[in-house]
């Protein structure tokens, strides 16, 4: 479902040219929980971001069930990111001046769903992990193992076929990096996609494929 | 696009900000508000100088009363106006108005009767004349015109002439008119101010010599119970103009000093907005936002914001016309309400709503969404 080829991306500091991803080749298929491995600033979250549609490779074809990314206008792009993939991040990136129930929303919101069918949809979310009490709340009254909870049910709120998270646990105690890396587990088994990142090896036990990435290039599958 | 949710999040971000919202829908209210003064009194006194300009009889008789004056005397006998018609040569244009206000067959009927030197305007002295559109019941007519003078449809060439009533001209179609011969019946009802006498400079024979024979024929004749005085109004307003053109001006130059003020006021308000919200920004984009949709979202803000500011402003902009008075305007010059200043108010908001639009929305679309959600 997930095609990358010879992806590269280069960043202009300064006037000099930095390689950081120097040709990924990789393919994800459906229902694999996929690990990205490597040290600080080896370009784990440049690939993330690439392959969430949040930018764009300096050169290289992303494919998507077929489709080549380059293809795709901005609106197309918008759309793939709010029906088919869901992006989860370290510091969460909720939005403050909204209920944990309108931030799960968002995604929905702007696909035109309707408010009453957009709280129903939340709702029932938030009930999976026990959570409705939280539905009024801003997200600067929660702890962070329930953001980070908030963000994954936004992320997967429009059903989409593949997740990507970005160090999920990053900000978490062991413990609710248990809680959240279990969610993500439930969810692959019931059959969704997931890339994730980490540095943290024992996070990283959870998936079913590490990939390492060493000096902007795929180590060893 | 879809717009349902734009409207949405638009309402809640001024909910959520709604200090913010508020102080600059403050700061709109009263730049359009003094705008809307300023404008009014600039236009009303724009529309006066053409009124007293286009005016075919621009020399007025201007009665006023003595404190000393008795109740009993009237200011004008029949005999004053046939001397002034005299002196000035039969070039005077003399009425008076008596407004009727008649109970009958349950309703109120009111209607201008007027008294009116038929010499100058050719008319039949033993004849009323009315204009049939005017409504008033033939017997309710019947019963104000003199006695023994018949009711005539006026000749189409009278409807066009106008009698001043202090306040607005009335059309000759909205009175009865009758020969000022009688107007001794109706001594009763006749004030100071309803005596007109009017004339046009052009025509007035040695205007000078003239103006000063009738003023002082009056002076004597009346014992100084009135005053009387022959005036041009638009030469009045001129010696008025300076003052007042610069008081206005004073307002006016404020008033477009509170607009640019509101414009940059807003520019920068909705620019600090925008930094401060570029992460939720970000957040959205990254969850499926199109950036077309976010525009939309914040133009629905700025437009929201301006229209409450607007009609606001406009409101108070009419209180402020019609109930305060700084003593800017010359004499009874009212300030009138001028649909332009309205005009110009609508082009100015617009101009600035779409400036701030194209100015933040510019910024949402030259961020990157990655750089938007790290800051
Ligand atoms: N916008 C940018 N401009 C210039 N250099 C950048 C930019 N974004 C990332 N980099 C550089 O690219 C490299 C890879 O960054 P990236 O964030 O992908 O690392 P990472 O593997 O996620 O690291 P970490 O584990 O610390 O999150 C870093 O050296 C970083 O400095
Ligand atoms: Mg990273």
């Amino acid at each position: 479902m997930i095609k990358l080829h010879d992806i590269r991306k280069n960043y202009r500091v300064d006037n000099v040219s930095v390689d950081v991803l120097k040709g990924i080749d990789l393919e994800v298929e459906q229902g694999d929980f996929v690990c990205i491995l490597g040290t600080s600033g080896c370009g784990k979250s440049t690939l993330l971001n690439i392959l969430g549609l949040l930018d764009e490779p300096s050169s290289g074809n992303y494919y998507l069930n077929g489709y080549n990314i380059a293809e795709k206008t901005n609106k197309e792009k918008a759309f793939i990111r709010r029906t088919e993939c869901g992006f989860v991040f370290q510091n969460y990136n909720l939005i403050t001046d909204l209920t944990v129930m309108d931030n799960i929303a968002v995604p929905l919101g702007y696909d035109g769903m309707k408010k009453k069918e957009r709280e129903i949809r939340a709702m029932s979310l938030l009930s999976k992990l026990g959570m409705e009490d939280l539905a009024k709340k801003h997200p600067n009254h929660l702890s962070g193992g329930e953001q980070q909870r908030v963000a994954i049910l936004r992320a997967i709120s429009n059903n989409p076929k593949f997740l990507l998270a970005d160090e999920p646990t990053g900000n978490l105690d062991n413990e609710n990096t248990i809680v959240v890396l279990d969610l993500l587990k439930e969810l692959n088994l019931e059959g969704m996609t997931i890339v994730m990142v980490t540095h943290d090896l024992e996070v990283a036990k959870y998936a079913s494929r590490i990939i390492r990435i060493e000096d902007g290039i795929i180590a060893n599958i | 696009m879809k717009c349902g949710y734009s409207f949405y999040r638009a309402f809640s971000r001024i909910r959520s900000n709604i200090l913010i919202s508020i102080l600059i829908v403050a700061q709109v209210t009263i730049g359009i508000s003094a705008f809307i003064y300023s404008s009014n009194l600039l236009f009303s006194m724009k529309e006066e100088t053409e009124y007293r300009e286009n005016q075919v009889r621009d020399l007025l008789l201007e009665i006023t009363v003595d404190d000393s004056q008795t109740r009993s005397t009237i200011p004008i006998t029949l005999g004053d106006l046939y001397e002034i018609q005299n002196l000035s040569n039969d070039t005077a244009f003399i009425y008076i108005d008596i407004p009727q206000f008649i109970p009958y067959d349950d309703t109120f009927y009111e209607f201008h009767l007027v008294a009116i030197d038929y010499s100058a305007l050719d008319l039949n002295n033993s004849q009323a004349y009315w204009e049939p559109e005017i409504s008033v019941p033939q017997e309710v007519l019947n019963s104000v015109i003199p006695k023994g003078i018949s009711l005539k449809v006026m000749p189409k060439t009278l409807e066009t002439n106008v009698i001043n009533n202090g306040e607005k001209e009335v059309a000759f179609s909205e009175c009865i008119i009758i020969p000022i011969e009688y107007m001794e019946d109706y001594i009763a009802e006749i004030s100071s101010a309803g005596i007109h006498v009017e004339w046009s400079a052009d025509l007035l024979p040695n205007k000078e010599l003239t103006i000063r024979k009738i003023e002082s024929y009056l002076s004597n004749t009346h014992n100084g119970g009135f005053r009387y005085r022959i005036i041009s109004p638009e030469v009045e307003l001129d010696s008025f103009r300076f003052k007042t053109d610069r008081s206005i001006k004073t307002i006016e130059s404020g008033s477009i000093l509170f607009i640019c003020m509101y414009c940059i006021g807003q520019l920068s308000a909705f620019q600090v907005m925008f930094e401060r919200r570029k992460r939720s920004y970000g957040i959205c984009l990254a969850a499926g936002a199109e950036k077309s949709q976010l525009g939309f979202e914040i133009s629905i803000e700025i437009i929201v914001i301006n229209s409450v500011g607007l009609l606001l402003g406009s409101v108070l902009g009419i209180v402020a016309t019609t109930k305060l008075d700084l003593g800017i305007m010359p004499g009874d010059i009212l300030t009138r309400i001028c649909p332009q200043s309205f005009l110009l108010e609508l082009v100015l908001v617009f101009a600035t709503i779409l400036i701030t639009i194209i100015s933040v929305c510019n910024r949402l679309g030259s961020n990157h969404v990655l750089s938007m959600i790290r800051d």
